[in-house]
């Protein structure tokens, strides 16, 4: 296959430029830091292990530990946006739907619920375009507009963006259960304590995250008010953001 | 996959192709001399006075039959590069399908499909395979630097010599893609579901399946391949295809039950195996050890979602 042919020789290259390199030890060039096979652009972006998946997403949801300032040249990965959201969005669609079959199953009405496609792209563009569209307008206003040294990179934001979003999965687990209460009340009082846990959570893990990015960014460039209008536009986003994945959870 | 290809080109006279001379294949045989001298096993560089000595135009490296049957010894030359990997010298060897009845074609064609099909049904046969291929792709990523989360310090450094059983090349050989599989599961699967849809509107819901399905498909494949290892955006994707057979089954029976419970714990169980069989076939196609997961979880999840809607239909 031509695609194993070039995996070939791209190791073969890389064993070539090593010999160049003259490692002083024989184990040197196994551990090396720069990582030669990592040259392809995609590539770059999905250059995690599971390991550092877990503890991604173990960060964003556990908000009370302590946080590692991110720093500037992280380039952070795509894999955990793409697909922490795609499983939200599935995860959105199995508990409406699973809280529609529950009802009917256990108030014993025979009437068949239709499952709406409405709901599955409406998730769709609510939940990437959250995770997308905010983490563009806050880079290019950060570098383009006020020109802020030190900021994130766009995919490092996008990544925090991302991961944020692991916690609406159990939030929307816990949602489905108001499938088993008939009573008005008491489904209602669980919607809202789930789209509080997963508004609440994940709108604390991106700003423990990005705040002190941006406080330092807006130290260094002598505005000190701009860290306010940033924390005040992020809050209100991330109100709206919610509020949507609420019409989601009922519709 | 993922089986090293002999290298036939030796790097001191690599630069010096020049293939306008000698295409034709002489209808005289070599002189004996120029046999007796590429036994020596020395490049003709070398020995310009052995090379001029005989007939000019009979240049023994730039000759047709050094490129179908190389006689340069690689394994010397390439000893400082390749440092414990072995290097062949084989013949192309494609065969002749050109001549054989179409019966035997087809034959072989579905043969392939069953054999991939049976590692579907029943995935651990790939086990053994699936543990060999691993321990050979950690060396490949320990030799090419590759970011799996593991000290390769604290692994042994005879990595080479812990494996147990190498892998027939054959066996992977019978496991290659093709796209037969996912074609077919995928519109049998698309069918039961524009079937099972509630409304008037079948054909919509056929079409819309079945787009979304090879759609999930094409973003999935293009995710193993970006994390690395030595699978193919098709290998990927015939792969996942193949893996797509339990749902298959999950979906024909829901046509005649309509029990819910009785749905949802074969959804369940059919899902888990075609996770099962798609994590193993994975392994033997060349994804990195560390990233297993991170492979397989989209996989899982499009099949969950897949079940999920012949669950609630």
């Amino acid at each position: 296959m031509v695609d194993d042919s070039e995996k070939l020789l791209t190791s073969f290259e890389s064993r070539l430029w090593i010999l160049t390199k003259k490692p002083q030890r024989e184990d040197d060039w196994i551990n090396n830091d720069d990582d030669i096979t990592i040259n392809n652009n995609g590539e770059r972006y999905f250059n995690i292990t599971s390991d550092e998946f877990f503890s991604n997403i173990f960060s964003s949801i556990n908000v009370l530990s302590k946080v590692e300032l991110e720093t500037a040249q992280e380039t952070g990965d795509l894999y955990g946006p793409i697909w922490v959201t795609a499983t939200v969005i599935f995860i959105l669609f199995f508990s409406n739907t699973g809280a529609h079959k529950l009802n009917n199953w256990l108030s014993g009405s025979d009437e068949s619920y239709e499952y709406d496609f409405a709901l599955f792209t409406g998730a769709i563009s609510l939940l990437y375009g959250y995770t997308v569209v905010i983490p563009i307008f806050l880079y290019v206003v950060s570098v383009f507009y006020f020109k802020l040294i030190g900021f994130l990179s766009l995919t490092k934001i996008v990544s925090i963006y991302g991961y944020a979003n692991s916690v609406w999965a159990p939030a929307a687990i816990l949602a489905m259960f108001r499938g088993f209460f008939s009573n008005g009340f008491i489904s209602s009082v669980i919607l809202w304590a789930a789209v509080l846990i997963g508004g609440g959570i994940s709108g604390a893990a991106i700003l423990s995250k990005l705040y002190p990015i941006i406080r330092n960014a807006a130290v260094a460039s002598d505005n000190g008010k701009l860290k306010t209008i940033y924390l005040v536009v992020l809050i209100l986003a991330h109100i709206g953001f919610t509020i949507g994945v609420r019409s989601i959870l009922i519709l | 996959m993922s089986g090293w290809k002999p290298v036939s080109v030796d790097p001191n006279e690599a630069d010096d192709f020049d293939l306008g001379q000698d295409l034709i294949e002489p209808d005289v045989e070599p002189p004996q001399s120029t046999s007796a001298k590429a036994k020596t096993s020395q490049p003709t560089q070398q020995n310009p006075q052995l090379a001029s000595s005989s007939d000019h135009n009979n240049n023994s490296f730039f000759n047709f039959t050094s490129f179908t049957a190389p006689k340069i010894d690689l394994s010397n030359t390439l000893n400082p590069i390749l440092q414990k990997e072995q290097v062949k010298e084989l013949r192309f060897s494609g065969g002749d399908t050109l001549d054989e009845p179409v019966w035997k074609t087809l034959q072989r064609d579905i043969h392939s499909i069953g054999i991939k099909l049976f590692s579907v049904i029943w995935p651990a046969s790939l086990s053994k395979l699936a543990k060999v291929q691993q321990h050979n792709l950690l060396i490949y990523a320990r030799n090419t630097g590759v970011n799996l989360g593991i000290n390769y310090d604290e692994v042994t450094n005879n990595l080479e010599n812990d494996i147990s059983s190498t892998i027939d090349d054959s066996d992977l050989k019978k496991l290659d893609w093709d796209l037969w599989g996912p074609l077919v599961f995928i519109l049998l699967f698309s069918v039961i579901v524009g079937v099972l849809s509630p409304t008037t509107s079948n054909s919509v819901v056929f079409s819309g399946v079945f787009t979304l399905i090879w759609v999930t498909f094409a973003i999935i494949a293009i995710n193993i391949q970006l994390l690395g290892g030595t699978i193919s955006f098709f290998s990927a994707l015939s792969t996942t295809g193949y893996a797509l057979f339990p749902l298959l089954i999950s979906a024909t029976v829901s046509i005649f039950v309509k029990l819910f419970l009785v749905r949802f714990l074969l959804f369940v169980v059919f899902v888990s195996w075609s996770i099962y069989a798609a994590t193993l076939n994975l392994k033997v196609n060349g994804v990195l050890p560390g990233r297993i997961f991170l492979a397989i979880y989209p996989v899982g999840l499009v099949y969950a979602t897949l079940g999920w809607l012949c669950v609630i239909t």
